[in-house]
């Protein structure tokens, strides 16, 4: 994800002069190609998030698309009023990158482990907030940004997620990655996963085929959210299933509960994500998602066990 | 009491350990840690070994058997990615046992890549967003001078850590509230995450900005024990204290020394038995 990130933003440097990325401290190895082959639009601020975001919503004033990087909550929660005032109230062009969103940096611990940035981004006006899942939904991502002429966050993984099978690619939209079948007395379920989880979706929408009829979506545009595109979901099927590496307070979840009391319509909800907690143990990305219930394994037995205990 | 009373009466630690040795003994814990973690960061952790040592060897206050010991010193390590120090001297000291120190990173470990309080005895606070530890340990400096209580606050960060908005807050509340009972270490390696500081966010003389913000400083090579036993000893009377430390990142690992690659690579194959090597024979 990160490579893609970094193509597609020396991309946008090729055919536009005033495109610039900015990080804090952070990026080795990663910057290489920009260093090397852009280095006067890349700066680096050194470890100092509440200046990145300020300064660059001062380059952004004058004209500028500035990209700030960085891994974690630290472009996000550890400049957030910087953030709202300055780059959001003042619509300033810049996109926010924050590389290790969820769990990415599991081993490193809870300093590290990014789970209420989407909820913090999506409640400052004005924010388009992204959460791609593959390399090809970041490219896609990358591009959408730069026509958005106003504050937008990119949440990515760390690097080495697998590619999504989409049947339909349309970043701007929820995205179907796996069909349900068209005469079926199952009880039918859509799965929808955002980010780095959306490969565990694809798999969990396999293996629950035999219980219940399953679709599976993906979900990388969450504010403003695709609400047609939802409300179709939530109107041809029983439930609704969310799958977030996130709180279940204010991401994905929520943003689909949203949808549908807004628009009164009654479908089942269920959230997968972590329950309004910090994490209390470390590991790698996979060992975290499994702990915590959100992976196949996780999504597969949550809803076996409902399937049960309605069915009885 | 001092740790080094705690450990021989209690835990039956060689009396005659050194703090040398105490510090070569965590060099080797730290890149053994690298090695089985696969982590980054062992040049940060090597960078920070002599004042680790010192500290619990000479200065701290603490009883292993009493983590929680109220009289007890703190210290917080404000670059919470050099944790493999602090865990492997936590160890060697009797907090928990030396053989869990390769378990860090792993699949349910308790031991994280970012200094953790949370089911760890003997760590105060949970760090590795930099520019906090220095500011909560500010809190516990003030909580001591207003309750009259004897405890020190230590406080150990990174040079490129003062790139931080946050340090300099910190500094001018704790010249403001007169925290003598407050003294930090910086770490002053001269390197960050993506190169030399100098480079970066120059800090043109770390010494005369602290002092500047009205701290008594202290310079010292952070590798020569008796001058950092010196300084970590003096308590402050009206002035907080600053110890700023010139350090080699990497050091005592010839190759990793001032080499940015050791900020992020873990010693795998021959540069692991180099490493060891090179550091058993010290
Ligand atoms: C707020 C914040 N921003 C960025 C990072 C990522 N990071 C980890 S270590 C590091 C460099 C720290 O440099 P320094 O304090 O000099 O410590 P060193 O490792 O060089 O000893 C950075 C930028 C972080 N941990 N916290």
């Amino acid at each position: 994800m990160k490579k893609a990130l970094i193509n597609a933003v020396c991309n946008l440097m090729d055919e536009n002069e005033n495109v610039y990325m900015f990080t804090a401290d952070l990026g080795y190895g990663v910057m290489n190609n920009i260093i090397e082959n852009y280095s006067e639009k890349f700066v680096n601020m050194g470890i100092c998030e509440q200046n990145m975001a300020s300064t660059a919503a001062g380059m952004a004033m004058e004209g500028n698309i500035v990209f700030m990087y960085s891994i974690g909550n630290f472009p996000t929660l550890r400049c957030l009023e910087q953030i709202r005032n300055d780059i959001a109230y003042h619509c300033a062009n810049v996109k926010i990158v924050a590389v290790g969103g969820g769990f990415a940096y599991g081993n490193l611990g809870m300093s590290h482990h990014a789970t209420e940035d989407i909820a913090v981004m999506r409640a400052i006006p004005g924010m388009t907030v992204f959460s791609p899942a593959d390399s090809s939904e970041v490219t896609a991502v990358v591009k959408e940004a730069a026509k958005i002429d106003g504050p937008v966050y990119i949440r990515l993984g760390r690097g080495g997620e697998p590619d999504v099978a989409h049947i339909s690619l349309d970043i701007n939209k929820v995205m179907r990655i796996a069909e349900r079948e068209s005469d079926s007395m199952k009880p039918s379920i859509a799965l929808l996963g955002t980010g780095t989880v959306v490969a565990d979706v694809a798999d969990a929408s396999k293996q629950l085929k035999e219980t219940y009829n399953v679709s599976a979506y993906s979900i990388p545009k969450l504010k403003p959210i695709d609400m047609d595109g939802v409300l179709e979901i939530c109107k041809s099927n029983d439930c609704v299933v969310t799958v977030e590496e996130h709180n279940i307070v204010g991401g994905l979840g929520s943003a689909i509960a949203e949808v549908i009391a807004d628009n009164k319509v009654g479908t089942r909800l269920i959230r997968i994500g972590m329950n309004d907690q910090f994490t209390q143990v470390v590991g790698s990305p996979d060992y975290l998602r499994h702990y915590y219930g959100l992976d196949c394994a996780g999504i597969v037995e949550k809803l076996h066990k409902i399937y049960e205990v309605e069915n009885d | 009491m001092g740790i080094r009373e705690c450990t021989v009466e209690k835990l039956g630690v060689k009396k005659t350990m050194t703090s040398k040795e105490l510090a070569n003994r965590l060099r080797v814990h730290t890149v053994e840690m690298a090695h089985y973690s696969k982590e980054s960061h062992v040049a940060s952790a090597l960078s920070i070994c002599d004042i680790v040592a010192v500290l619990y060897h000479d200065v701290l206050r603490k009883d292993p058997m009493d983590a929680k010991w109220e009289e007890r010193d703190r210290f917080i390590l404000s670059k919470g990615h050099a944790c493999s120090t602090v865990y492997a001297a936590l160890a060697e000291t009797g907090f928990f046992s030396v053989d869990e120190l390769n378990t860090q990173c792993q699949d349910g470990s308790r031991l994280s890549g970012h200094i953790t309080y949370k089911n760890v005895p003997g760590v105060e606070l949970s760090t590795g967003s930099l520019g906090h530890g220095c500011c909560v340990a500010a809190g516990m400096a003030l909580n001591a001078k207003l309750k009259g209580k004897k405890y020190r606050t230590f406080v150990l960060v990174g040079d490129g850590e003062c790139d931080e908005g946050s340090v300099w807050e910190m500094a001018l509340f704790a010249h403001q509230y007169k925290l003598g009972n407050l003294t930090v270490v910086v770490d002053h390696n001269k390197m960050q995450a993506m190169g030399f500081c100098k480079d970066i966010a120059d800090h043109v003389n770390l010494a005369d900005k602290w002092q500047a913000f009205g701290w008594e400083v202290i310079e010292v090579d952070g590798h020569d024990h008796g001058q950092l036993s010196m300084a970590l000893n003096k308590r402050g009377t009206e002035k907080p204290v600053c110890v700023v430390a010139h350090t080699i990142k990497g050091k005592g690992v010839t190759f990793m020394e001032n080499n940015l690659l050791w900020h992020y690579r873990d010693p795998q194959g021959e540069d692991y038995e180099n490493a060891l090597r090179e550091l058993r024979a010290q």
